[in-house]
């Protein structure tokens, strides 16, 4: 397992480890604290000068501790101005780092988007074939495998271990994840480009935003509509926890343990967590859940394949409108203060709900969630994890929510994948490893993130949790 | 019994021994702070970096043995006014 966690986003273009981020605070404090030293080593050289010295008669041992006391000032500012310049260094590197890779990217993404819009009309006829190759792999890899992840996991693909272990290699490759959350980005330029608009009006539509993912989820929605599939429908809620006493969380990890997983036993999707005090407003916290059932229509289950496409295309899928009967049943206004924590599908459902602008979401942490291309508000607090060979979170595409801190790590780096399980990186397990190396972390930028997300706990509060279960309401 | 002026110089240099004791212990914590050999790094990088740590750590242990010596030195000048008790 790879404990190296990288902090990017935050407002800066700073992409660093979280080793560098701590080495340049501690190398900060180490300068500040050698400058205080030296102040307290000149204050006591200057309590006994050479002349008192002789005056009271003290011996020259005293006097050679004085000469020592010039020396070791004078070194101790230069260790300051040392460890102050290191300390600069360091995040220079990290934002130098941050702003190659930021280049790099826009640049892969420019030419990829250019040369899909070039291939599409060139090659009208193949776009099957390009479709296999291009937006097969993202559509397959990024929607539909990526939404076989947890939960009804196709027989026959288990049944294979071979296929199994093969699929689980390519799709936990960092490199081929980065490979699909650029592919799902330039879906839209080869439809484009193969429906005959040149390749240079392609790339200026994508440039200005007017094609990409949602538009393309959007698609992929409609064509599925006209199979009949993939239609949304209203919800219901079928069962309630009773509502019991809670302590509130404190860290990433209780936070990410929160978070419902659905079994037989326990079939909630959202968790809301209240909190009272006396005089003061309520305020809320919401848990959302992952995708429980992968089925594309024909499915009871709000959190399902058909949710994932639509929420990929903006649209108000199922599975929100379940976390929207949650709240409103656990008395969450438009006012109230809410922190919303959601895990893949509930994370992507969590970037919504802040997105729409229609609540006081105060804060947003989600686990391995596909939230790249729907736009957090920058006055939103947000702490986006996502692991390196997760594909889930590349099927979202390309992570433009850079005011918020994002947190990645490779979760199986110099680690055998696990058997039997498809895309070991996604699972919530692994998160909470994450979550709890970010509790430990000890740099300041990633600690204060967390702090800003963390709502005050007071003595004369007291908070309560209640867990809801949704059904699709077939027409 | 130790006179008036020898005994003033005599707390004066105890008083300075104890702050240069609280000096070294300060310096054990900026110590603490400094980085050891770098992970994340690599190639020219981690060359510079660890080379700068390395100064670091050297400039550290050149102050702490120019304070561990101006205690040795004022303790061994306290005591050697203590010696001149009459």
């Amino acid at each position: 397992m790879s404990d190296s966690l990288t902090i990017s986003g935050g407002g800066s273009v700073s992409v660093a480890t979280t080793e560098m981020l701590v080495s340049a605070s501690a190398l900060h404090r180490a300068a500040s604290m050698s400058r205080d030293i030296a102040g307290a080593v000149s204050m006591v050289d200057a309590r006994l000068t050479t002349n008192q010295l002789v005056t009271l008669g003290i011996p020259t041992a005293a006097a050679l501790a004085e000469n020592d006391l010039d020396c070791a000032f004078a070194e101790l500012q230069s260790l300051a101005q040392r460890a102050e310049r290191l300390s600069s260094l360091v995040r220079f590197a990290a934002e130098s780092y941050g702003m190659a890779e930021a280049i790099a990217e826009g640049l892969s993404r420019k030419f990829t988007a250019e040369a899909a819009a070039l291939f599409g009309f060139l090659f009208p006829k193949h776009l099957l074939v390009w479709g296999a190759s291009l937006v097969g792999l993202p559509i397959l890899f990024g929607f539909t495998a990526a939404a076989l992840v947890t939960g009804r996991q196709p027989a026959e693909l288990l049944a294979d271990k071979e296929l199994m272990a093969g699929l689980n290699a390519l799709i936990s490759d960092p490199l081929f994840v980065q490979t699909v959350r650029l592919g799902v980005m330039n879906v839209d330029e080869i439809v484009a480009g193969a429906s005959g608009l040149p390749p240079s009006l392609v790339a200026l539509l994508s440039a200005a935003g007017l094609i990409g993912l949602s538009s393309s989820a959007a698609g992929v929605g409609r064509l599925a509509g006209v199979a009949g599939m993939m239609a949304e429908t209203p919800v219901a809620l079928v069962s309630r926890t009773d509502t019991t006493p809670v302590k509130p969380a404190q860290t990433v990890d209780e936070r990410a343990e929160r978070i419902p997983q659905h079994t037989e036993e326990s079939p909630f999707q959202v968790r809301v967590e209240k909190t009272s005090r006396p005089g003061e407003e309520d305020t809320f916290e919401v848990y959302i859940g992952g995708t429980v059932d992968f089925a594309f229509g024909d499915s009871a289950q709000p959190f399902d394949g058909s949710s994932n496409v639509n929420l990929a295309a903006g649209q108000e899928a199922a599975a929100m409108k379940a976390v929207l009967m949650a709240m409103e049943e656990a008395g969450i206004t438009a006012e109230s203060e809410v922190m919303l924590n959601g895990y893949s599908q509930g994370g992507a459902v969590a970037a919504m709900i802040a997105a729409t602008g229609d609540y006081n979401v105060t804060g947003v942490l989600t686990f391995g969630g596909n939230t790249g291309q729907i736009p957090i508000p920058a006055g939103v607090d947000a702490v986006l994890v996502e692991h390196e060979d997760d594909i889930v979170p590349a099927a979202g595409g390309s992570q433009d929510n850079q005011h918020a801190t994002i947190v990645t790590r490779e979760a199986f780096g110099g680690r055998q994948l696990p058997e039997g399980v498809l895309a070991p990186a996604h699972q919530l397990n692994e998160y909470r490893d994450t979550a709890q190396l970010m509790d430990i972390d000890g740099s300041d930028e990633l600690q204060a993130a967390i702090a800003r997300i963390t709502p005050k706990t007071y003595d004369d509060a007291s908070t309560t949790v209640t867990s809801y279960e949704f059904e699709r309401v077939q027409p | 019994m130790t006179t008036p002026p020898n005994a003033m110089a005599r707390d004066a240099l105890d008083f300075q021994a104890q702050q240069l004791r609280m000096i070294l212990e300060r310096l054990t914590y900026v110590r603490s702070l400094l980085p050891e050999a770098s992970i994340d790094w690599r190639g020219p990088a981690q060359q510079l970096f660890d080379a700068g740590v390395g100064e670091l750590h050297r400039d550290l242990a050149c102050v702490r043995r120019l304070i561990e010596a101006a205690e040795n030195r004022t303790v061994m000048a306290a005591s050697q006014m203590g010696s001149y008790v009459g």
